[in-house]
């Protein structure tokens, strides 16, 4: 399970649905806050 | 980041409709299990364009899709009493068309490679030319996924289910769908790298967009 920090591996299988909409609450910060702030999905 | 910053309009119809529609569904398919003809025309309305949209894009054959549907249809009429409503109604139906697609591709996957340079789809009207070709992009692109990745990318992507949905209508666990569509989103990186990663993409857009418009002033 994703722990508070999402990790650049969590955070990429996830895109998809952060890009359809459908993560649920948490999970959508989580990967939201690791793409803002990750050099290499801000690339 | 918005939801759906990558999504053409003619590309994405919203198929995420809430809990509202799932009761109305849920209640359709009780209707269909006491036999309601009714019932069952409006399910088959509700259900039959978005079926035959995401066949079509999988089989790349609309006598297959249309086969499929109505495969689909038959097993929703037959089976309607067995369904517990332990999950959404689109999950369901989505599945039983999905099972439906990989045997009519077992028995037609000789045929339909041979096929698959031969039928182009016909083009549609409806559409305006750019979003036809971006559609025939992506769909020469899909065609070169294995099918467990292609189902996976249309039903995220095209159909917007979720990741549990996803697994529930590919009887598998969440985990896979995950590394299929990490798979699949490698592979269409490289053959669409604007479609494959939307967050890039509108970065990529926006350097891009500038870098021409400067280029063509003296």
């Amino acid at each position: 399970m994703m722990t508070e920090t999402c990790s650049h591996a969590d955070a990429w299988l996830m895109l998809p649905w952060l890009a359809n909409g459908r993560l649920s609450g948490a999970e959508r910060v989580r990967v939201e806050e690791h793409v803002h702030g990750c050099v290499q999905c801000t690339r | 980041v918005k939801a759906n910053s990558y999504s053409d309009p003619g590309m994405a119809e919203p198929t995420y409709r809430g809990a509202a529609n799932a009761a109305r569904e849920t209640d359709l398919i009780a209707r269909i299990a006491e036999g309601d003809r009714k019932a069952f025309e409006e399910l088959y309305h509700l259900y039959h364009r978005r079926l035959a949209r995401f066949l079509t894009r999988l089989t790349r054959r609309y006598d297959i899709a249309e086969e499929v549907v109505n495969d689909t249809f038959w097993v929703v009429w037959r089976k309607a009493r067995s369904f517990r409503g332990d999950s959404q109604p689109s999950t369901w139906i989505l599945g039983i068309a999905y099972r439906k697609a990989r045997n009519a591709f077992r028995s037609s996957a000789r045929l339909a490679e041979k096929n698959l340079q031969l039928e182009q789809l016909p083009h549609t009207d409806e559409e305006p030319a750019s979003t036809e070709e971006l559609r025939d992009w992506l769909g020469r692109a899909l065609a070169e996924l294995p099918v467990e990745q292609r189902l996976a990318v249309e039903l995220c992507y095209e159909l917007g289910h979720s990741c549990e949905e996803i697994a529930a209508i590919m009887d598998c666990p969440v985990n896979t769908v995950k590394t299929r569509l990490f798979h699949a989103r490698g592979k269409l990186q490289r053959l669409l790298p604007q479609l494959a990663t939307p967050i890039a993409a509108a970065a990529d857009g926006n350097a891009r967009g500038s870098v021409s418009t400067s280029g063509r002033q003296p």
